[in-house]
């Protein structure tokens, strides 16, 4: 039986090809054409893919008053392999630009084949740290943010809060590694002290940090605000979020998906809007000037944030406020104010110029 | 008795000198987004003499010619309603416009474009017959609205496509469209109406674009030591051509450009998230709108200093000052 989603996916997917055919390319119209590829978990959704489509959508209604227009094309498969497989073939046929919604394994491979191409991906759901700081991926813009920045974010609030010692729990079944390592990087970035569980010495903590709901067992913590997995989060995008001019993209997303915008859509919708304002500045589709004009500082995007986004040089990774929420509630947004850095204020969220080891292996900026 | 007309006829014509030297009274009408009211201040006193009840969130406001009259956006009640200055209530309202944000009138006084932000569209009114009389498909949430002083041409931002649409006001036809920088939130024609100042907030910059060519002229940065977010808004233009006034966001400042060098003069800072200005009618005061903070700083325009702060609602958005005799 076809999952109904599958199959509103499906319908939405006609539609897209129905509106192009009802409007064929004409000869002073420029198209670019965008690929989405997934590796389907169980069971398949749209997420992700309707924020690339509400970006692909408005860009079209902006297009229309420049002569240019974009087309995107959906793919998904089950193994990493055949994605691969799908991405090369479309290559053969003239496809650049490709917007994945994957896992580790999945990049890293993609971006092994991209590596001597005019080629350019985007993750828009892959957290992992190694990915942006030992892998470092030069094909790849991350529009997801890393488990440091989100991990960053919290702490940074805790320093603020005063709230400097941090009860850190054993993860029985270590399915949060990533997010515990990336908050110990963080507590020691921000001088946040951390304290683990079995030392009953007495010592007073200000707050717990769960890396995994299976922690929460222990009446005796019940008392302390949470943060990380529970409790305080961080997002890139979140329901809460009221100011910036997020209701309106809110209202329009939900109008296209008849559900709320998550963070994986927000990522794709950045990658749609990246290659739009790239399409619009370049006016061409020519691969080659499209990737110089993103990873050029000319690339800025306005996204409902409150701050201007731009990608880092050195690893592809888009800077990005966190919203911190907890429940339904905005409790605050990193960076928090008064937060200082040499280079851009949102570079105090996930791993800088000066702390990655990915400067000059990522692909190549122009950074002048 | 007919000395005493004539010395009565004398003595009116005395007062109404009086008043125009000494300066009429002169009123601000300041739209308070979440408290569903119009604050009114009388500059001469510096305060909040009263609030009028207006729809639901009150956005953009625009007076009629004589300014006997006031059109007010009332976003989420999708109208523009008409307030009758001398009795202070709503007489009227043009209905059924989709989340109605911003607001200009055209010299001829009897055409009124809005832009709806919800629906890439602007709007034109006609006042006489009180209803839409055409629709502009426009860019992704439109914003930024000004009138040409000859009334030829009207011009809309696009928040999200980042564009400016020129539009022929005699076809209501796009003519030209041009890309600016991010976000693009306040247009303003200058008074001979040979240019055209943007400004886009996240771009962080002001784009002085030309009327006839739409194409840039010149870039205004903004940067002020130790503050993060400059993010440019509403923007005025003096008569004199002296200044250029730049309401800066979040960085809770207003930047005074110098017109004659195109440099910034300086920046003073006001009340927090300064979103919208307004000059008084001689042009000697021009009064800010702080959304975050709920109040409106005067700035004396000889000083360039502010010379008062004075609360008024929730959240104030627009403001327009009109004189009253």
């Amino acid at each position: 039986m076809v999952d109904k989603k599958i199959q509103k996916l499906i319908v939405r997917a006609v539609f897209i090809m129905a509106l192009l055919g009802s409007h064929p390319v004409l000869a002073n119209v420029k198209q670019l054409n965008i690929v989405y590829l997934k590796l389907v978990a169980s069971p398949t959704t749209t997420e992700g893919f309707d924020g690339v489509m509400l970006a692909i959508n408005e860009s079209n209604i902006a297009g229309k008053f420049l002569q240019q227009q974009f087309k995107l094309r959906h793919f998904e498969a089950e193994k990493p392999q055949n994605l691969l497989q799908q991405a090369q073939q479309l290559y053969r046929t003239g496809e650049r630009f490709f917007i994945i919604n994957g896992n580790e394994s999945l990049l890293f491979q993609l971006d092994l084949w991209a590596r001597d191409k005019d080629v350019l991906l985007f993750n828009i759901n892959e957290s992992s740290d190694r990915l942006r700081n030992d892998q470092c991926l030069p094909s790849v813009l991350h529009t997801i943010p890393s488990h440091q920045m989100k991990t960053d974010a919290i702490a940074q609030w805790l320093t603020k809060m005063k709230l400097m010692n941090v009860l850190r729990l054993k993860d029985p079944n270590n399915t949060s590694a990533d997010l515990l390592a990336a908050f110990e990087r963080s507590a020691r970035r921000f001088g946040v002290n951390l304290i683990d569980a079995d030392t009953k010495s007495g010592v007073r903590s200000d707050a717990l940090f769960v890396s995994s709901v299976e922690q929460l067992n222990d009446d005796r913590l019940k008392m302390l605000p949470r943060v990380g997995a529970m409790g305080l989060s961080a997002f890139s995008w979140h329901l809460a979020i009221k100011k910036w001019g997020a209701v309106q993209l809110k209202s329009r997303f939900k109008h296209l998906a008849e559900r709320e915008m998550n963070q994986v859509d927000f990522s794709g919708y950045l990658a749609g809007l990246t290659l739009s304002q790239a399409f619009f500045h370049v006016k061409s589709t020519d691969s080659t000037s499209l990737i110089a004009f993103i990873r050029s500082p000319q690339l800025v995007l306005a996204a409902y944030v409150g701050h201007p986004l731009t990608y880092r040089p050195w690893n592809g990774q888009l800077r990005l406020p966190m919203a911190l929420v907890n429940g339904n509630m905005m409790v605050s947004q990193s960076p928090q104010r008064g937060s200082h850095h040499r280079e851009n204020i949102l570079d105090t969220l996930g791993v800088d110029r000066d702390n990655s080891s990915c400067v000059n292996k990522h692909g190549v900026f122009d950074e002048s | 008795m007919r000395a005493n007309i004539k010395n009565s006829g004398l003595f009116g014509l005395l007062l109404l000198l009086n008043a125009g030297l000494v300066s009429a009274e002169e009123l601000a009408y300041v739209t308070n987004e979440k408290d569903n009211n119009i604050s009114v201040i009388d500059l001469k006193i510096q305060r909040v003499v009263r609030t009028i009840d207006v729809g639901l969130r009150p956005r953009g406001i625009v007076f009629d010619l004589d300014k006997s009259l006031a059109y007010i956006c009332v976003s989420r009640a999708n109208r523009v309603e008409i307030l009758d200055l001398k009795s202070e209530k709503i007489i009227g309202h043009f209905a059924n416009i989709d989340d109605p944000e911003t607001i200009v009138l055209h010299p001829n006084g009897q055409t009124i474009y809005v832009a709806n932000e919800d629906q890439a569209k602007l709007s034109v009114l006609d006042v006489k017959q009180r209803k839409i009389i055409s629709q502009i498909d426009v860019g992704v949430e439109p914003e930024g609205l000004a009138i040409s002083p000859d009334g030829s041409l009207v011009v809309v931002t696009s928040e999200t496509s980042n564009m400016v649409h020129w539009i022929d006001t005699a076809t209501n036809k796009i003519i030209a469209n041009t890309l600016v920088k991010q976000r693009p939130r306040a247009a303003e024609f200058t008074d001979d109406g040979k240019l055209l100042w943007v400004s886009s907030e996240v771009g962080g910059i002001v784009t002085i674009l030309d009327t006839v060519s739409h194409q840039m002229v010149k870039e205004l940065s903004f940067s002020i030591p130790g503050v993060d977010r400059v993010q440019p808004v509403g923007i005025k233009l003096t008569k004199d051509g002296r200044y250029g006034f730049v309401a800066l966001g979040p960085a809770n400042h207003v930047a005074v450009v110098n017109r004659h060098n195109l440099t910034i003069e300086k920046y003073i800072p006001v009340g927090k998230r300064v979103w919208q200005l307004a000059f008084n009618q001689q042009q000697t005061k021009i009064l800010s709108t702080n959304g975050v903070s709920g109040d409106v700083s005067i700035i004396d325009i000889e000083s360039l200093t502010v010379i008062k702060s004075i609360k008024v609602g929730s959240f104030p958005w627009g403001v327009a000052v009109r004189q009253h005799n």
